[in-house]
């Protein structure tokens, strides 16, 4: 579970006001930020940050890490649903509709900010545009969703995998945690096998393929895309990631 | 709410309601009607995200992020309740509660998305079709489209291929065998629901359908 460890990074200085992907809040949401925001909580990797099925008391703002989002089948089944990085929300579910309907597991270590689900109604009332952000942020990620439904229904194993490393890239980028062409983050074949939908066996082969032809490279927890361009080629650009994003 | 709506559009059966990549001067909300949600390749190749029934809003990516990053297409003649952009953003200002309906809305529509990638990811193409039609036959009951457990269903089986991710051959074969078994009968554009129980064990589970779904 949740350890209680607070860094106590305050709002006025979060390190999202600064990134160029980001909206920048205005003064009086900051202020209000500071009563919404009721703590912090840290997630070891590989822990559940919230569980299938189970409603929360907050929202979840992550502040660093990454963590995947999936739903399972009654035979053990696992289907990666998305994945989250620093900036975004999570556990909405959890509290406007029933329960949650995906589970979330840190995939590193995972700071979050958690946010009142009480505060959640005065923010709608009193910062509109805050409410507004939150429906941004849904639309973005039923963007990414219609595009993973695309690549599961339309797209070969290897398009799909060409797909998936795009949208990573793209969404580290965005994030801040991109170091210049490589990015750090402990996902695995198993995770990629779980996204795209085809077996572990099959996933190896076709990354094994992409690797050798030059397209990118994977070492440990390090990814390097070599050639964008023939990633490109092989699945059209990503369109559906938009700047400037906002945060809360 | 009735000052921001300006009026019904009506859209025919067929016709494109939003487009991908394209701005929208609306909002809509669906009074009556089927429309379906699709994104289509370069080369042709279609996928269907979602059906949208009454009550479903169309639009909100272009109410935020400025575009549609899919297009909408009428499957049956469609009327629609048309909110101008402008006095939707007005309304989330003034309306309490409209931020959170809309957040709502917003959270199941991606919350079935979910279910449709596991579908697609780790499902059978039995297990693909049954789903779909148990989900499809409950959220149109839940707009009273349902009658003695038989529902008008105004596609073909060439947009359950695209739904579900498989060959319409591979389709159709399915189809047939789960039609012989008795679970439902598809017969032009009537479907009829024989044992869900039984669709229900193939799927594993009951698709997520939320009784208390708001509407803006």
């Amino acid at each position: 579970m949740a350890s209680p460890a607070v860094t106590g990074v305050k709002c006025g200085e979060c390190k999202f006001q600064a990134m160029k992907c980001f909206r920048k809040l205005t003064p009086s949401e900051i202020a209000f930020m500071r009563s919404f925001k009721v703590g912090e909580a840290q997630f070891k990797r590989g822990k559940d940050i919230l569980r299938e099925g189970e409603k929360y008391p907050e929202i979840y703002s992550v502040l660093s890490g990454f963590a995947i989002k999936y739903k399972t089948l009654e035979d053990g089944r696992r289907q990666i649903v998305n994945y989250v990085f620093p900036g975004d929300l999570i556990g909405l579910q959890g509290s406007l509709l029933d329960k949650m309907h995906h589970g979330v597991e840190a995939l590193s270590d995972v700071l979050l900010c958690k946010l009142s689900k009480k505060k959640f109604w005065d923010m709608n009332r009193e910062l509109p545009e805050l409410g507004y952000d939150v429906s941004w942020l849904a639309a973005q990620e039923n963007a990414i969703l219609a595009e993973f439904l695309l690549s599961a229904g339309q797209r070969s194993a290897s398009e799909r995998i060409a797909y998936l490393i795009q949208v990573l890239f793209e969404r580290a980028r965005i994030a801040g945690v991109l170091k210049g062409k490589t990015l750090t983050m402990p996902v695995t074949q198993e995770h990629f096998a779980d996204t795209i939908g085809f077996s572990l066996v099959h996933t190896n082969k076709c990354i094994a393929r992409l690797k050798r032809i030059g397209v990118f490279s994977w070492k440990g927890n390090e990814l390097v895309i070599q050639d964008p361009s023939k990633l490109q080629d092989i699945t059209g650009p990503i369109t559906a990631i938009h700047t400037p994003r906002p945060f809360l | 709410m009735q000052n921001a709506k300006t009026g019904e559009a009506v859209f025919e059966a067929g016709s494109t309601i939003m487009e991908e990549d394209a701005a929208s001067p609306f909002v809509f909300t669906i009074l009556s009607g089927w429309a379906m949600r699709t994104r289509t390749l370069e080369n042709g190749c279609r996928q269907v995200l979602n059906f949208m029934l009454p009550g479903d809003l169309i639009g909100l990516q272009a109410a935020t992020i400025g575009q549609m990053l899919h297009s909408v297409e009428a499957l049956t003649q469609v009327t629609a309740c048309a909110i101008p952009m402008q006095n939707f953003w007005q309304l989330f200002r003034e309306q309490e509660g409209l931020a959170q309906d809309v957040a709502a809305i917003s959270e199941l529509e991606k919350a079935t998305m979910d279910e449709l990638l596991v579908s697609s990811g780790q499902r059978s193409v039995s297990e693909r079709i049954c789903f779909i039609l148990l989900y499809l036959f409950e959220r149109a009951g839940l707009s009273g489209l349902v009658e003695d457990d038989e529902l008008h269903l105004p596609f073909g089986q060439d947009v359950l291929a695209d739904t579900i991710g498989i060959s319409l051959v591979h389709t159709n074969k399915t189809l047939s065998k789960l039609r012989r078994s008795g679970l439902f009968s598809w017969t032009g554009r009537s479907f009829r629901m024989r044992n869900k129980a039984a669709m229900e064990q193939i799927v594993g589970q009951r698709p997520f359908i939320y009784a208390g779904r708001p509407f803006v």
